[in-house]
């Protein structure tokens, strides 16, 4: 196996709630928290793709933010390419900020638009105090030409507001890249586009992966996209990892009750293939205040009584994947 | 039950008028669903909201007619269409749900204030029993009929904006994206609620998506829109397994399919085409790998290719031919280059007004 690139031991990531001065001076320093991650350990390795599902609010983007040290883990270690950056500050976190990058979700809020093009993708090489001048810009053409901007002197003086959903997400893109990160994260990167325009980013995205032989952390909530482009998909239920596999693995043969619903649940285009959806009861519970044991207990299909009692663990099932669930309990260690 | 013969609409901005919807046919029987597909700006919206005129001011029917049940909708007065027509017989779901409830009343009383605007002698009691009844049959506990819409999840605001849909038995639902802002599971219940709720009340829909494979799932006929004109209409299966229309392909290309064992999405080059003055010729044509001459010199016609398939393409017939190219990636990503190009052709929206964000009057 190849070198691990990034990662997360144990992370947890909290926000407190009713912040004011008041609810402050009652409380006796004992504040309610969202625990959006909440026990998080996961690795990619270098050069892989690594996609992470579930749902909204199940903590999927605070974890890939917590990874880049964009939000702060209350608890939890964070490496990178073998070295502890979880209390870096100063000079060693603007280094690791060189070598990893974010694409946000959002191509039409994320970009300035009072900055053009140029100055907006040149802003990283600044910061950074990389190159003369002439060098930047030559650096910014040259990553806009990569991003499929041609050609790039058509774009450089543009405006946001003059490119179109797809270019602006290039534009993100470009802007990400510039620095030549050996990771980046994507939240969510086509998710706000058209679809037709969807695979043209994706297939940057999976390019760029290939010449430079970043990782990636790809963050959606389509499980059809992330089995098409990731090596391995990590389902995320209310703040923790419910099943870490490869991407076939999870999406062909899931085993976690939570990722057998939501794999079940995802529309197929082949009118061949019937589709038999499991139901989950209920709503997803309060994340301030969640249920003991397993917190997937209930909505569960299969919950058991054991299930209400203690979290379970990861436990190895068949194909190379973990699930937390206690059915794979006896099975610890054999293939079922 | 509903004819929609040569629509046109158009959207009057400082730069001209937009033909957002070019002379669209469209037949609903009752029982039916169809599912309307493309790009946004494609007209798709448009369409549905010029049934029950719920345009944006700027918006008029330029011409075409809609015909409900053998009444000309666009010759009908703005106050005979809301008595008779807006709710009653055609109603609408509209994409965001939170933005589609007022903030400020209960959910329970804007369904209430609904009902009772089209049936002045219901009583408010009677009112909020079926509105009650509804959210039960839809899966809400009925007391939360008393909440504001703040107090709801999404997936609950989409139930209930389905309830308000529904609370007067119409005959026909647009639903616009309904579940595109949700998440799997809840979406899949969503449909699934409308689905059942569709058998129960013997309704039709047109379903409005960008997503391939929830029409396919979900509708018995799909039209595949692209510059305000329908490039291809038939039945659901024929789209997804036999499209004839070169965008048709591309949209099958970059749509990943979670059955496929392997799969190359590819995307279509360019961008959506201008509808301020559209040239002669095939609004594709700038985007398609297989235009010829003619396609940019005359404006294609439908033509019917086998029962109820029709498609507006010049090369139609070459069916086989297109189908092998437009699988291959060359095809498509020849022309990425020239894209940044044709740089001026923003798509022009149109105005969002108030109507737009309190479609449920």
């Amino acid at each position: 196996m190849s070198n691990i690139k990034i990662a997360a031991e144990d992370v947890k990531t909290h926000f407190a709630v009713d912040d004011d001065l008041i609810s402050r001076m009652f409380s006796r320093g004992q504040r309610e928290v969202v625990k959006a991650v909440d026990g998080v350990s996961l690795q990619i390795h270098e050069g892989e793709s690594f996609g992470l599902a579930g749902e909204s609010g199940c903590g999927k983007t605070t974890l890939g933010k917590t990874i880049l040290r964009l939000r702060e883990p209350a608890e939890g270690k964070i490496y990178f390419d073998g070295e502890e950056i979880t209390d870096k500050s100063g000079d060693e976190l603007y280094e690791f900020r060189c070598e990893a990058q974010i694409i946000h979700q959002d191509p039409y809020t994320s970009l300035n638009p009072q900055f053009r093009v140029l100055q907006w993708v040149r802003e990283p090489l600044k910061v950074h105090r990389i190159g003369s001048a002439r060098e930047q810009i030559a650096k910014v053409h040259n990553t806009l030409e990569r991003v499929g901007l041609r050609p790039a002197s058509a774009y450089a003086d543009k405006y946001p507001s003059e490119l179109s959903g797809g270019e602006r997400q290039r534009v993100g893109i470009a802007r990400a890249i510039v620095l030549d990160p050996s990771f980046i994260v994507s939240d969510e990167p086509v998710s706000m586009l058209d679809v037709s325009i969807r695979a043209g980013i994706i297939d940057l995205l999976q390019r760029l992966q290939d010449n430079t032989g970043m990782s990636a952390l790809f963050i959606s909530h389509d499980l059809s996209l992330l089995k098409h482009i990731c090596d391995r998909i990590g389902v995320m239920y209310l703040g923790k990892l419910v099943e870490v596999g490869p991407a076939d693995q999870i999406i062909n043969n899931p085993r976690h009750p939570y990722t057998q619903a939501l794999v079940s649940s995802t529309p197929i285009i082949n009118p061949d293939v019937d589709r038999d959806p499991i139901t989950l009861e209920g709503d997803v519970p309060d994340p301030i205040d969640l249920p003991p044991g397993c917190r997937f207990a209930p909505r569960c299909p299969k919950m058991m009584q054991e299930c209400t009692v203690e979290e379970p663990q990861m436990y190895d099932v068949e194909g190379g994947s973990e699930a937390r669930c206690i059915l794979y309990e006896e099975s610890h260690g054999k293939s079922q | 039950m509903l004819t929609i013969e040569n629509l046109e609409v158009h959207y009057t901005t400082d730069e001209g008028d937009v033909r957002a919807v070019d002379g669209v046919n469209l037949e609903l029987d009752r029982n039916e669903t169809i599912g309307l597909v493309g790009e946004s700006g494609c007209g798709k919206t448009t369409t549905a909201k010029a049934i029950i005129r719920l345009l944006a001011t700027n918006g008029r029917i330029a011409g075409g007619s809609i015909r409900f049940e053998g009444t000309e909708l666009t010759a009908l007065s703005d106050r005979d269409l809301r008595r008779d027509i807006r709710w009653n017989e055609v109603s609408m779901i509209p994409q965001n749900a939170m933005n589609g409830f007022d903030p400020v009343y209960t959910v329970g009383q804007q369904i209430v204030e609904v009902i009772r605007a089209h049936e002045p002698d219901t009583t408010k009691r009677d009112a909020m029993r079926r509105a009650r009844d509804l959210f039960e049959e839809l899966g809400i506990e009925g007391d939360r009929i008393d909440d504001y819409p703040h107090q709801f999840s999404g997936g609950m605001a989409q139930r209930a904006m389905v309830a308000l849909a529904l609370s007067l038995g119409p005959s026909i639902v647009l639903a616009d994206e309904p579940t595109t802002a949700l998440d799997v599971v809840i979406q899949d219940q969503i449909l699934q609620v409308i689905s059942d709720m569709q058998d129960e009340l013997d309704s039709s829909m047109i379903l409005i998506t960008h997503d391939m494979s929830v029409v396919s799932e979900t509708c018995d006929y799909i039209a595949v829109m692209y510059g305000g004109r329908i490039v291809e209409y038939a039945d659901a299966r024929t789209i997804i397994q036999n499209p004839c229309h070169p965008y048709t392909l591309g949209l099958r290309n970059s749509f990943p399919d979670i059955t496929a064992e392997s799969q190359e999405l590819i995307s279509i080059p360019g961008v959506p085409p201008n509808l301020i003055d559209p040239d002669e010729g095939c609004k594709f044509a700038p985007r398609c790998p297989f235009a010829q001459d003619e396609c940019w010199e005359v404006t294609p016609t439908p033509e019917e290719f086998g029962e109820g398939h029709i498609v507006e393409c010049h090369r139609a017939e070459e069916v086989d031919m297109l189908q092998t190219e437009a699988a291959k990636r060359e095809t498509w990503v020849g022309e990425e280059r020239d894209v940044g190009v044709q740089r001026d052709q923003r798509r022009v929206r149109p105005v969002e007004t108030e109507q737009d964000s309190n479609s449920h009057e």
